[in-house]
Order: structure tokens, then sequence, then C-alpha cells
């Protein structure tokens, strides 16, 4: 494969492993209404983890369940603090972060290296080339097909996405919103723990700084997602991550100074945000004119 | 049916109710008038666990629910809101609020939705919107005029029965054309299915014509009480005053 194949299949692989987060990105912001800052901590927690359990000899594909039930208790923590306590989302986010951070920083020190260990990718070499992306697309798969159906076709979906939407509605119905609240934070921080194993494991190290700007990545994988007119399911969130890589990869490959990276990602989610409310006015246009 | 025994209630060092004392009997359509700000919408909090009170209490069937919440008193309260918006899902299709309907009586789980909407017979439910129920299904709510919103979810409040219905101004957004449909499903399903009904409204059309009882609410109590044909003779311009559109002259 020459090198721009080698871009572009990279910026893929990242792309559905970011999509992942992108996943969790979308059950917060999208279908519950609400941001959710803990997602970061998670990402690190779950690289953590499952860098941890890889150290102990464990089954590389049980690390990355370790990383999900890992998420999944980060995400019932927040819940707890938000629900319980009765703090704003967004402090019970900063507040959950920030703890994860001394967490992991004790459980994993600042880096650990996974040079000899063997993870996902490592114990699928007869696939060849083709093996980190089978990997990589086969959990994503997976994990979107279940949140699909959580999401869009259960009635456990309906009733989340009433959460988002109209919580009186819901109390009326009997429910206890807390408890929706509860379930879609618990599975957002999962998926964001398992995408942060799954990361570790594809680039094979841990850092204790990897998670910084995670949450840029998701958003604006999401936006660029939300941008395109044909959604099948939830595969157009993956193509929207996917396509944010490659475009990140084609700048990196301009040569252009690493120091700019952040700026030009600014600029893309300000120009992603721009073609969203242009969008969303001329719909808003066209509602009128009916 | 409702005892509500000298409810005291104060936002701050506002006091809104100091000894309400009231009852409805079972199958009563009580209509509730009074100017804004007397309380006839906290009236509707405390029966439905919204707000709960800083003293007194409140009997439903006899049984002491002061304590319990909104959520608690779901299956003996239903409240429609003003607003359209709040009485269903905006982005969900109608049939998918349906489904959202029947969760009240069904388990929550990750068997596929439609599931919960076995048995539910859709076309007759709907027939009063005089609509194709297909598209009518598929067609998501916040793409519905208010009159159709308010009116699905009334529809929707008589597939699980309540045993009391709140409905506070549900026709204070809708034309004529529309109100008057729903005014008169209400009074169809209130004929049928003998549900007690407390209905608020500031048109004294509706009040003199709707129900069988008419409060009138003033300083945070129930000022007057009309009943029968009293309450389709009485001047109620005393306790509700009319636009003056004199004035706009």
């Amino acid at each position: 494969m020459n090198g721009l194949g080698l871009v572009v299949l990279g910026a893929f692989e990242r792309g559905i492993i970011f999509a992942l987060l992108v996943l969790g990105v979308y059950t917060t912001s999208r279908i519950m209404k609400f941001d959710d800052l803990s997602l970061e901590g998670s990402f690190s927690f779950g690289a953590a983890l499952g860098a941890i359990v890889l150290g102990w000899g464990v089954n590389p594909f049980a690390a990355l369940i370790f990383a999900l039930c890992g998420g999944m208790i980060v995400g019932g923590i927040t819940s707890a603090i938000h629900c319980g306590l009765g703090l704003s989302m967004l402090i019970s986010g900063i507040v959950v972060t920030s703890g994860l951070f001394s967490v992991v920083l004790m459980m994993a020190g600042s880096t650990i290296s996974l040079i000899g260990t063997q993870t996902c990718f490592s114990q699928m070499t007869f696939l060849g080339d083709a093996k980190n992306l089978s990997v990589i697309l086969l959990c994503a798969l997976i994990l979107y097909g279940f949140l699909y159906h959580l999401l869009h076709r259960s009635s456990v979906g309906i009733m989340l996405r009433a959460t988002g939407a109209n919580v009186q509605l819901v109390s009326s119905l009997g429910r206890r919103v807390w408890v929706y609240k509860a379930c879609a934070l618990i599975v957002a921080n999962g998926l964001t723990a398992f995408g942060g194993a799954l990361y570790v494991q594809y680039v094979g190290y841990f850092s204790i700084w990897m998670n910084v700007g995670i949450l840029v990545v998701s958003l604006t994988g999401l936006m660029i997602a939300e941008l395109f007119p044909i959604r099948f399911a939830l595969i157009h969130l993956l193509i929207g991550s996917v396509v944010y890589q490659l475009l990140l990869s084609l700048v990196y490959e301009c040569d252009i100074d690493p120091q700019w990276s952040k700026l030009l990602t600014a600029v893309l989610v300000l120009a992603v945000a721009t073609i969203k409310i242009i969008n969303s006015r001329g719909a808003q246009a066209d509602e009128g004119s009916r | 049916m409702i005892n509500i025994k000298n409810i005291g209630l104060s936002y701050g060092p506002k006091e809104i109710f100091k000894n309400l004392t009231c009852s409805v009997d079972a199958g009563d359509f009580v209509v509730i008038i009074g100017p804004n700000g007397v309380g006839k919408t906290t009236i509707f909090d405390l029966i439905s666990g919204t707000v709960l009170p800083n003293s007194g209490q409140i009997f439903c069937h006899g049984k002491d629910v002061t304590a319990i919440d909104y959520a608690g008193r779901s299956d003996i309260v239903f409240r429609i809101f003003q607003n359209p918006s709040q009485n269903i899902v905006g982005e969900m299709t109608v049939r998918e609020n349906l489904a959202l309907a029947m969760l009240r009586c069904n388990s929550v789980s990750l068997a596929h939705w439609t599931s919960v909407l076995d048995g539910v017979d859709e076309r007759a439910l709907f027939a009063p919107m005089g609509e194709n129920i297909d598209i009518l299904l598929q067609t998501p709510m916040n793409r519905l005029s208010g009159g159709q919103r308010q009116t699905i979810a009334f529809l929707l409040s008589t597939l699980f029965q309540p045993q009391i219905l709140l409905l506070d101004e549900p026709t204070a957004a809708l034309d004529p054309e529309s109100a008057t449909r729903l005014l008169m499903l209400v009074k169809e399903k209130h004929l049928a299915l003998k549900q007690t009904i407390l209905f608020i409204t500031h048109d004294l059309d509706i009040a003199r014509y709707l129900g069988n009882k008419l409060w009138v609410i003033k300083d945070g109590k129930i000022a007057k009480t009309f009943e029968g044909d009293e309450k389709r003779t009485a001047d109620l311009t005393p306790y509700l005053r009319s636009i003056e559109y004199e004035k706009l002259l």
C-alpha cells in the first residue's frame, strides 16, 4: 500500500474508533439533550483500565469489556451526582472528569507501553493488512447495532428519547426520569470507555494526556454527520467521524506545522457549525413558506 | 373522589393558598374560572403532585396522596397542559407517541416498541381526527397544528382512562373550529367514561356550557360554586370580565 493509501486507511481506522465516542456524545447531547463532560474522563479511564488488565495477561477482547464496565460505573457515578445530589449536568461532568484524572494517574501512571503485549490486533494476524480495520469495524458495528436498537427500536429508547424531549410527560406516565437519565449516562460512558480501550490497543500505548481534546473530536464528528442529508440507522455518525479524521489527515499531509493543528480544528468546527446554522435557517424558511 | 383539606401553600413570601378546602365527587365535570394569578393552575399542580403543599392534606378515593409526587400519582391523575407541546413529544411520530402513552401500563423493555401497540385499535382511537390514519400515524407531532396535537393528547389520555383528568386551558391556543371539536370530544368521552374532569378556562361561554359545576377562584379560595342550570344563567362578569373591546376603538 502506498503512502496516501496508508494515510487514508489510518484515518478510517481512527475515525471508526472515535465513532464510538461520537455515539456516546450523540446519546447524551442529542437524545438526552444535555452535555456530559464526564465522557472525557471515561475515555482515559477506559484506556487506562484496558491497558492495565492487558498487562495482567487478560484476553484483549475481555479487556475491552472491562473498560466498557468501568465506563458504565463512571456513568453511574455521574448520574448519582446529577440526579441524586441535584448538581447540574455540566458541573457533575466536570467533577467526575477532574476526579478521574487523579484516579487514572494513580492506577496507570502517566504512560503504559503495550509493546510485547497481546492486543486484539496482534491476535488477528491471519487477517493480514486488514486486521486493524476488521477488528475495529467489527467492534463498531456490534455497538452501533446495539445502540440503534436500544435508542430507536426498543421501548427503552422511546422512553429515553421522551426523557430528552419532555421530562414532564415521562413523569406523567408514572416513570422516574432519573432512571432514564442514568441509563443514558451509563451507556454513553460505557461506549466511550470501550473506545478508549480500543484506541490504546490500536496505538500500542496509554498516555494520561490522550483524552485532551477528545470531546472536540467527538462533537466535530457528530456535527459533520448531522450535515448528511441521508441517514441510515446511525451509520451517518460513523461516516461523520471518518470524514473528520480524513480531513485532519489531509491537512497533516500538507506538511502544516503541528502547532497549527488546534487552530485548524477550531476553523473546521466553526465552518461545520456555520453550515449547520445556514441549513437550519433554510429549513425554517421552507417551513415558513408552506 | 378528591378531598382537599386545609391546604396552605406559599412561594417564598407570596402566599397562594391559606386553608384551601374543597371536594370533587366522582364523575363530576368541574369548570374553574378566575383571573390570572389566583391559583387555578396551582390547584392542578397540587392535585397532580407537581407541587407539594406546605400544610394540609389531599385525598384521592380516600387515600392520602399529599406526599406522593407527580409520577407517583400518575395512575390516578392525568393532566393536559395549555401548551400542546407539553403534552406530546414533538420530534416523535404520532405512532411513537401512542406507544409512549401505552408504556404507562406496559413494562419498558428491549423488545421492539411496536410490541406495546398489540391490541390497540389505532383507527378507532384516531377516528375523531378525520384524517388518513396511515399518514397521520407516520407524521411527526411537530408537523401537526396545535389543535391536532391537543386532540391527540386528549385521545391518548382516554386509552388508560385515568380517574381524574385535569385540563388546563386546552383550547387556549386553538381556533374556534378546533376548540369546538376538542370540547365536543371531551364532553362525549366524559359521558361515555364517567371520568372526573377539572377544566380551567378564561372563556365565559365554555364555563357556562361545559361541565356540571363551576368554581370561581378568588383570593386563594373557591369564592363561589354554581351548579346545573344556575351556572348557565348566572352573571359571571363580576368574577371574570370579558375583553373590553370598546377601549380599543
